[in-house]
């Protein structure tokens, strides 16, 4: 019997941060609907502002959807949790970033700093009683020993699932790999891979971190994404189903790309 | 040592390229330090065997043009891959193998000489180590030159993860064009995972995607790493401001080296950070500084209600309103 993996799309939240790409509220609740129909296990529907974006959309979505947990992004920011947690999603991931270089050279913060306000921000989603995800950021960069840490934080603090962030696409599939085992090692937390595709490697690092443990694979349509975008729903899916069980028809991907293509405005198709 | 043997050239044989076009190639991938190439008879002849000096030549041959013998014999050639045999002494036998658990016939190559295997497309799909150990119970990588396919993009991971491992040299065309692994990504991960070739500039890459836009007839996706002209440029407030602050906040590598830019949109994600940003270009700042939150709200609602970026054109234009509004105050 081949392996249970679980589909993670971050389309409606990382896909758009690819430069250019705006979805309209109701484009949102469109592909938001269509990935819960083909058996997508969570999907990331954006980063709460509502400034950015209202809260209707998220409101329409968890209406209508069947199946998926409906996530919401935020910062390591005890108020943006709070906001996101008032908009009650299924999940708020919270993104904890891990390297030295986000934390000290990004926010000019230490260690101390960011352990402190992961405390603060899972208590309050604790009594909003919002399930939480982590985002380990920055992941490929950064210091095993810390990630070990926090992720024994994380457990303690009932955490059941933590992602790794290749945020700047660095990773090898072996090196990916590595960070997997050595974190299951210390950890009986579930593992979420996050890959950026930077160097063409995203669906050979997801393949690897799923054969060595990780339970989630984050994906996006078409492949949309930061830089040289995400991991790609189809073609993961095409090379992972040899060995592992996502539920989820490639055929039916094909249609959500169609879906997502006939969103884009015609000026913005060619960013693909 | 490590070896990339770009295929670029053979893959678009069928182009009819001219010789300038590929003395261009060829300088071209001189410049981002690429100094193995895959040709064809075909190739060959079109430059009537006037290969340039710089680089070292590995010629493909057909199974006809093998057995014939007819194919050109050129001390600039350093190998020939001829079709699952070696009759002499620069040939390098090469195998097609989809899958390691095929019954394919393999003479082992003895001391001192190379073999080629081209696809083994599915090599990591059961983990690395695993694809890995079924490889090397098979060849000795040391004497093995490896065309991985990319039927399940994967063909970069292996070629690196074999270079990784000692592997004698890979095959690879720029974009992995031909269902290949790609020149550029594989050298980029070396170079920024192994500290492979530090000083290298590869600026050239900019001309190389031009030149095969030129030659393909179609743009490449703005996306495609490495060469995809929108791969710096950035809108999220959280990834502006980490940018802005320091590139490798957010960058892989920086855009320079590859012969980049980086550019700042204007969006519904934006921040704080990108009007502060743009006020600064434009030479707006004082005008602006106590109008930043109105501006980008401005800026946010215009994206959302239109689905698009904004302009530097509409920036000015909405900046401009504050202005005549401060002038009238």
């Amino acid at each position: 019997m081949m392996k249970k993996l679980r589909i993670v799309d971050t389309t409606l939240r990382d896909g758009e941060q690819c430069p250019g790409v705006t979805f309209l509220p109701e484009d949102k609740v469109k592909l938001a609907l269509a990935l819960d129909k083909i058996g997508v296990f969570e999907i990331e529907a954006g980063i709460f502002d509502r400034k950015t974006e209202g809260r209707e959309y998220l409101s329409e979505i968890m209406y209508q959807k069947k199946h998926a947990r409906i996530s919401l992004w935020s910062r390591l920011n005890p108020a943006d949790v709070m906001e996101a947690c008032r908009q009650k999603p299924d999940v708020i991931h919270i993104a904890v970033p891990v390297s030295y270089v986000q934390i000290y050279s990004k926010l000019n913060k230490n260690k101390a700093w960011v352990e402190k306000q992961l405390m603060d921000c899972v208590e309050i989603a604790d009594n909003f009683h919002v399930q939480v995800t982590l985002g380990f950021e920055d992941a490929s960069r950064a210091d095993i020993g810390f990630m070990i840490k926090l992720a024994a934080q994380a457990e303690k603090m009932r955490i059941k699932i933590i992602r790794l962030a290749d945020t700047v696409g660095i990773f090898t599939p072996v090196r990916a790999g590595k960070l997997v085992k050595e974190i299951r090692s210390h950890s009986s937390i579930m593992i979420e891979a996050h890959e950026h595709n930077d160097f063409g490697m995203a669906v050979a690092n997801s393949l690897e971190m799923a054969s060595m443990g990780a339970q989630f694979i984050d994906c996006t349509i078409l492949g949309i994404g930061e830089r040289a975008g995400n991991c790609n729903m189809y073609d993961f899916i095409h090379a992972c189903e040899s060995h592992f069980d996502t539920g989820i028809e490639k055929r039916n991907v094909l249609k959500i790309e169609e879906l997502l293509s006939g969103i884009m405005r015609p000026d913005r198709r060619n960013f693909l | 040592m490590i070896r990339i043997i770009d295929a670029t050239l053979c893959i678009l044989d069928d182009y009819n390229l001219t010789r300038e076009q590929i003395y261009h190639f060829v300088e071209l991938m001189g410049e981002i330090g690429i100094s193995n190439l895959q040709i064809s008879t075909g190739l060959y002849e079109r430059l009537e065997g006037d290969l340039p000096d710089s680089m070292t030549y590995y010629l493909e041959m057909d199974a006809v043009s093998y057995m014939n013998e007819a194919y050109p014999n050129d001390k600039k050639i350093k190998y020939y891959f001829t079709p699952k045999q070696k009759k002499r002494e620069r040939e390098i036998p090469a195998y097609q193998i989809n899958d390691m658990e095929e019954p394919i016939r393999i003479v082992p190559a003895a001391e001192n000489s190379l073999q080629k295997v081209t696809g083994l497309d599915k090599l990591l799909l059961g983990g690395c180590s695993a694809g890995l150990e079924a490889l090397k119970k098979k060849f000795e990588l040391k004497q093995l030159i490896l065309c991985p396919e990319n039927t399940y993009h994967c063909a970069t991971a292996i070629a690196t993860l074999f270079l990784q491992n000692k592997g004698y040299a890979v095959v690879s065309t720029l974009l992995g064009i031909g269902n290949k692994a790609s020149t550029e990504q594989i050298l980029m991960a070396l170079h920024v995972m192994e500290r492979y070739m530090v000083n290298q500039d590869f600026k050239s890459f900019s001309r190389l995607k031009c030149w095969l836009e030129s030659v393909l007839g179609e743009q490449i996706s703005p996306m495609a790493p490495v060469l995809g002209k929108r791969i710096f440029y950035v809108e999220s407030g959280v990834h502006v401001d980490g940018i802005l602050k320091k590139y490798s906040n957010y960058e892989p590598y920086p855009a320079e080296l590859v012969g980049l830019e980086r550019e700042v949109i204007l969006g519904k994600h934006s921040g704080k950070g990108s009007v502060a940003f743009y006020s600064k270009k434009l030479h707006m700042e004082s005008s602006l500084q106590n109008h930043t939150e109105d501006l980008l709200q401005l800026i946010k609602e215009k994206s959302r209600a239109r689905g698009t970026a904004i302009t530097e054109e509409e920036f000015i234009e909405m900046a401009g309103r504050y202005e005549i509004h401060d002038e009238k105050a």
